[in-house]
C-alpha cells in the first residue's frame, strides 16, 4: 500500500502541488489523470523520490520512505521516453539492477531469462534498445523494473509516444501484466479514455491540487467538482436562460453529458425550442452543436435514419431530464 | 567497482577536488598573477613603465602596426574567399561540389606551422612554385613571398575554415521557403539572397569575422615562417622580449593582446547571446542551390570556385608528392621525376628526426589524459552540483579561452623559472613537463565545451532510472555517463592531439632542448638549406594532415561538426 499523508512540493515559491492525500491499495492499478502542467507527474516523482517533498510524509508497504533516497525505495519506474540505456543490450539493460544488487550470474541470468519470457521480448535479448520499436522498449522497461521483484511500478505517460494501435495494444499488455505479476501500478496520464479503460481507481488533479478520486464509473457519474465533470468526459454547462427555462437553480452551476441530451421533433409538445448548428457524423455516433435560446448545446445520439436527417439550420426541440442534471455550488 | 564499494568515493571525491584546486592554483592563477605582477609592478612598485617603454619602442610600434594591418586585410579577403565557398557549396549550383567541397575543406588539415611550412615551401625562396614563376619572369626576387603579402596570403587560404564550418551550417538553417516565398512576391535570385538569405546569416558573418579577428591578432607560426627575417607581429615580439630578458615588457604586451582577444570573445558572446533568426516554420525546407542564369557568370563563378581549389590543394599536394622524392629533387625540381619511401624510413629509423615526432607525440597524450581528466571532473562536479563553488572552478579552468597563448606562456616562464613551493619547489622552466602542462592548460577550455555539451545532451531519465534500480551515484557515473559521453571524449582527445601536434604558439616560447616538439621541428626545418632537412619537414606534414582528416572524419562522422 502507498500512502500520502499531506504531502506537498514546492519548486522556489510556486506550490506544485499542495497538501495532498492519497492511498493506493496493494495490487492496485491507480491512474492520477489530470491536464499537463496539474502536478501529476510531480506526484509520481515524489513518490519515486527524485522530487524532495516540502512537507508531508510518503509510506510504501507501511515504511516511510520521505527522506530515503530514489535507489533505496525499492520503487520502479517507466518513463515517458523508457530511458533504457543505449549503450547496453535488452538482456544488460533488464540486468542492471540485479548487477547493483550483486546477485550471482547465474541468479542474474535465470531471472533475465525469466522476466524477458513473460514480457514476450526473449527474442530481442541481444539487441540494442535503438534496433526496438516503441512498444518492444516499453517491454524492456517494465521488465528491467520487474526482474528486481518490485511490487510498486510507477509509470510517467508511457503510452503517449506510441501510435494508436501500438498504444491500444499496450494498454492491454500492462494491464496483463500487472494483472499476473500483481504488482502495484501508480499509472500518470492526461488521456482519460486511457485513465477510464485501465485504471481500478483514479485521482483527478487540477492545478497542484488533487480534485476527486474513486473509480471510473464514480468519477464520471458522480463527478465531485465542475472540473471533474468537464474532464471526465464531455459535458455541457447549461447557460443562464436554459437553465430559467427549466426551473434549475440559478445560483448554481448545471452541467450535462451531451449523450443525455434528447432530441425531438420542432412539433412535440415536450421540450425546449432549439435550432441545429452544426452535424459531425462520428460513424456510430452523431454529434450535433445546437443553439438553444441563444446559447450552445451539444448533444450525441445513436447515429440511425431519423439523425441523419439532422441538418443547420433545422428546427427541433431537446429535452433535458432532471435526474441527469449534474448540479455544483456555484461557487466551485 | 562494486556497488558496495562507495564508501570510499567521498574520499576519493574530496583528493581529487584538492588536486584539480591545486592544478586551478598553479597553472592558471599563479601565472596570471605573475604576468600582471611582472607587468605592473616588476620592481615591487606598481607602475606603468614598460607601457611607456613599449610606446617608445620603434620596433614595438612596427609589430603593432604589422599586426593591425594584416588583421583588418586579413578579415576582408577571408570573408570574400570564405563567403564565396560557402555561395559555391550551398547556393549556387556548381559543378565538381565533391572535388570543391574537398579542397575548401583542406584548411580544416593544413593548420598552424604545418600549414606555414608547407606555403614556405612551395611559395618560398626555393619553391616549386617560385621557380616555375621565374621560369615565366626571371626578374621575379627570390623572396618574392615575404612580409605582409605572404601574410595575408597564407591568412586568406587558411582562416577559411570558421566559413567552411560555421557559415555553412547557419545557410542550411535558413528555410528555402522564405526564398520561394520573396520571388513569388517578385524578386530575383539575387534579390532574394540579399534581402532574404543574407540578413539571416549576418550574425554568423558577424561571430566568423571576429574569430578571424581572434586569430590573426594572435597570428605567430605564419608570421614567423613567412614574413621574412625584419618582419615582426604582437606574438613574435613578444617571444623575442622575452628571449632579451625584458619580462616585464614581454608581459604588458602579452595583456594587451589579452584584452584585444578578451574584446573579440566578448563581442562573439554577444553575438551569440543576441542569435540568430530563428524561422518560425514546424517545417522548413532545406536550401535548393540555385542555377547561375547568366552564361558569362556561370563561367566566371565557375572559374573563380576552381582558381581558390587549385591555390589551396597546390600547396598540399607538392607536399606529399615531395615527401615521396629523393631529398635532392626537393630545390631543383617542379615536380618530382622520381618517388622513394627513403624520407619516410629516415624519420622512423633516425632517432635525431624521429624524437620530435615522439616528444610532441608523448607530449600531446600525457597534456591529452591530463586534460581530459579535469574536464571531465569539473564538468561531471559543476552539472551535478550547480553552486558557487564548483561554478567559480569551472569558470577558473575556462579562463584560459580568453587569454591567448603567449599570455598563459609568459605565465608559466615567470611563475617557474625559479624554485616555487607550488611545485615542491622545483624549476619547471627547462624541464619536460613545462609544454605539455601549457598544452594541458589551453586545451582545457575546449575539452570543457564538448563534454558540457555532452553531459547537457543526456537524458537526465537515464540517471533515474539507474536510480532507482538501486544504482549509487559513482556506480551511475561509470556505468551510465561515462560509457555515453565516452565517444565525445575519445573524439576530443584525438582532436587535442591533432591540434598539440602542430602547435606552435605555447611551443615557441616553452620547449628547450629536453621536449623539443614537431612545430619546433618543422620551424627550424623550414628556416634549414639542407634539403635532407626540408624532405624530413614534408614528411612531418604529411603525417600531421593524415591524422587530421583522420580525425576529422571520424568528427564528421559523429556529430562533431568536422567538415560536412
Amino acid at each position: 500500500m502507498i500512502e500520502l499523508d499531506e504531502v506537498s512540493v514546492r519548486y522556489g515559491s510556486h506550490e506544485a502541488v499542495t497538501p495532498t492525500n492519497l492511498r493506493i491499495e496493494t495490487g492496485e492499478f491507480f491512474t492520477l489523470l489530470g491536464p499537463s502542467g496539474c502536478g501529476k507527474t510531480t506526484i509520481l516523482r515524489a513518490i519515486a523520490g527524485f522530487v524532495p517533498v516540502a512537507s508531508g510524509r510518503i509510506t510504501i508497504e507501511g515504511r516511510d520512505v520521505t527522506g530515503i533516497p530514489a535507489e533505496r525505495r525499492g520503487v520502479g519506474m517507466v518513463f515517458q521516453n523508457y530511458a533504457l540505456f543505449p549503450h547496453m543490450t535488452v538482456a544488460e539493460n533488464v540486468a542492471f539492477g540485479l548487477k547493483v544488487a550483486r546477485k550471482s550470474g547465474k541468479e542474474i541470468s535465470r531471472a533475465v531469462d525469466a522476466v524477458l519470457e513473460a514480457t514476450g521480448i526473449e527474442r530481442h535479448a541481444r539487441k540494442k534498445p535503438a534496433e526496438l520499436s516503441g512498444g518492444q522498449q516499453q517491454r524492456v522497461a517494465v521488465a528491467r523494473s520487474l526482474v528486481m521483484g518490485t511490487r510498486v511500478l510507477l509509470f510517467d505517460e508511457p503510452l503517449s509516444n506510441l501510435d494508436a494501435k501500438v498504444r491500444e495494444d499496450m494498454r492491454h499488455e500492462i494491464k496483463r501484466l500487472q494483472r499476473d505479476v500483481g504488482f502495484t501500478a501508480v499509472f500518470v496520464t492526461h488521456d482519460q479514455e486511457e485513465a477510464l479503460s485501465m485504471s481500478d481507481r483514479l485521482l483527478v488533479i487540477n492545478e497542484g491540487r488533487a480534485e476527486q478520486s474513486g473509480t471510473a464509473r464514480e468519477l464520471y457519474q458522480s463527478p465531485a467538482t465542475p472540473f471533474v465533470c468537464q474532464f471526465v468526459g464531455a459535458a455541457n454547462e447549461i447557460g443562464p436562460k436554459v437553465a430559467r427555462a427549466l426551473g434549475l437553480d440559478a445560483a448554481r452551476r448545471h452541467f450535462v453529458r451531451p449523450e443525455h441530451v434528447a432530441l425531438a421533433q420542432a412539433g412535440d409538445p415536450q421540450g425546449v425550442e432549439a435550432t441545429v448548428a452544426d452535424v459531425d457524423y462520428l460513424g456510430s455516433m452523431t454529434r450535433a452543436f445546437l443553439d438553444v435560446l441563444g446559447e450552445p448545446l451539444q448533444c450525441q445520439v445513436p447515429s440511425g435514419p431519423s439523425v441523419d436527417r439532422l441538418k443547420a439550420g433545422m428546427s427541433v426541440k431537446v429535452n433535458l431530464s432532471r435526474e441527469r442534471i449534474l448540479s455544483f455550488d456555484g461557487s466551485s | 567497482m562494486t556497488p558496495s564499494g562507495m564508501s570510499r568515493i567521498p574520499l576519493v571525491r574530496s583528493v581529487l577536488l584538492v588536486v584539480v584546486i591545486w592544478c586551478a592554483a598553479s597553472f592558471i592563477y599563479a601565472p596570471i598573477f605573475s604576468v600582471l605582477r611582472f607587468a605592473f609592478a616588476p620592481e615591487g612598485d606598481i607602475g606603468l613603465g614598460a607601457i611607456g617603454e613599449l610606446a617608445g619602442s620603434r620596433r614595438v610600434r612596427t609589430a603593432i602596426v604589422n599586426t593591425l594591418v594584416v588583421t583588418g586585410l586579413s578579415i576582408i579577403t577571408v570573408n570574400v574567399i570564405g563567403i564565396f565557398q560557402v555561395a559555391v557549396l550551398e547556393y549556387l549550383r556548381v559543378g565538381g561540389r565533391g572535388f570543391l567541397r574537398f579542397a575548401f575543406l583542406t584548411p580544416l588539415i593544413f593548420v598552424s606551422v604545418a600549414a606555414a611550412t608547407g606555403y614556405g615551401f612551395v611559395y618560398g625562396q626555393t619553391g616549386a612554385l617560385t621557380r616555375l614563376l621565374q621560369s615565366v619572369w626571371p626578374a621575379l626576387p627570390n623572396d618574392w613571398f615575404t612580409g605582409t603579402l605572404a601574410v595575408v596570403f597564407a591568412h586568406t587560404f587558411l582562416l577559411t575554415s570558421f566559413h567552411f564550418l560555421f557559415l555553412r551550417a547557419a545557410i542550411r538553417r535558413v528555410d528555402y521557403s522564405t526564398v520561394e516565398a520573396a520571388r513569388g512576391l517578385g524578386a530575383s535570385n539575387m534579390e532574394a539572397f540579399a534581402r532574404v538569405v543574407l540578413p539571416v546569416l549576418l550574425p554568423t558573418i558577424f561571430a566568423t569575422t571576429l574569430l578571424v579577428t581572434y586569430k590573426s591578432l594572435g597570428s605567430f607560426a605564419i608570421p614567423s615562417v613567412l614574413g621574412g627575417r625584419r618582419f615582426d607581429m604582437v606574438t613574435e615580439l613578444i617571444l623575442t622580449l622575452n628571449s632579451l630578458r625584458r619580462p616585464d615588457m614581454a608581459a604588458m604586451l602579452s595583456i594587451g593582446l589579452g584584452l584585444a582577444v578578451i574584446l573579440c570573445i566578448a563581442a562573439m558572446q554577444y553575438v551569440e547571446r543576441r542569435g540568430s533568426y530563428v524561422g518560425g516554420s514546424k517545417t522548413p525546407v532545406p536550401v535548393e542551390r540555385i542555377r547561375i542564369s547568366s552564361p558569362f557568370v556561370n563561367l566566371a563563378v565557375h572559374a573563380a570556385a576552381y582558381a581558390i581549389a587549385v591555390i589551396q590543394l597546390i600547396p598540399i599536394a607538392l607536399v606529399v608528392l615531395f615527401s615521396f622524392a629523393p631529398a635532392r629533387s626537393i630545390a631543383t625540381e617542379v615536380l618530382p621525376s622520381s618517388f622513394t619511401l627513403q624520407n619516410y624510413v629516415t624519420v622512423f629509423s633516425q632517432s635525431t628526426a624521429f624524437v620530435p615526432l615522439k616528444n610532441s607525440l608523448v607530449m600531446g597524450a600525457s597534456a591529452t589524459m591530463a586534460g581530459l581528466m579535469i574536464s571531465l571532473f569539473v564538468v561531471n562536479l559543476a552539472h551535478r552540483h550547480a553552486n558557487v563553488g564548483t561554478t567559480s572552478l569551472d569558470l577558473s579552468f575556462m579562463a584560459p579561452w580568453i587569454l591567448p597563448a603567449p599570455f598563459i606562456a609568459i605565465g608559466l616562464i615567470l611563475t617557474y623559472d625559479e624554485p616555487n613551493l607550488l611545485v615542491a619547489n622545483r624549476v619547471l622552466l627547462g624541464g619536460f613537463w613545462i609544454l605539455p602542462i601549457g598544452y594541458a592548460v589551453v586545451s582545457i577550455p575546449i575539452m570543457m565545451r564538448f563534454l558540457r555539451a555532452a553531459f547537457f545532451s543526456l537524458d537526465p531519465a537515464l540517471n533515474e532510472a539507474a536510480q532507482s534500480l538501486g544504482a549509487p551515484a559513482f556506480y551511475r557515473f561509470l556505468r551510465v555517463t561515462v560509457p555515453l559521453v565516452l565517444p565525445v571524449m575519445i573524439l576530443i582527445a584525438g582532436m587535442t592531439l591533432n591540434v598539440i601536434l602542430s602547435e606552435y604558439s605555447m611551443s615557441a616560447f616553452l620547449f628547450n632542448v629536453n621536449n623539443k616538439p614537431l612545430s619546433i621541428a618543422l620551424f627550424e626545418g623550414a628556416r634549414s638549406a639542407n634539403p635532407e632537412q626540408a624532405a624530413i619537414n614534408l614528411v612531418y606534414i604529411s603525417l600531421i594532415m593524415a591524422f587530421s582528416l583522420g580525425i576529422i572524419t571520424l568528427a564528421d562522422r559523429y556529430g562533431l561538426g568536422g567538415g560536412k
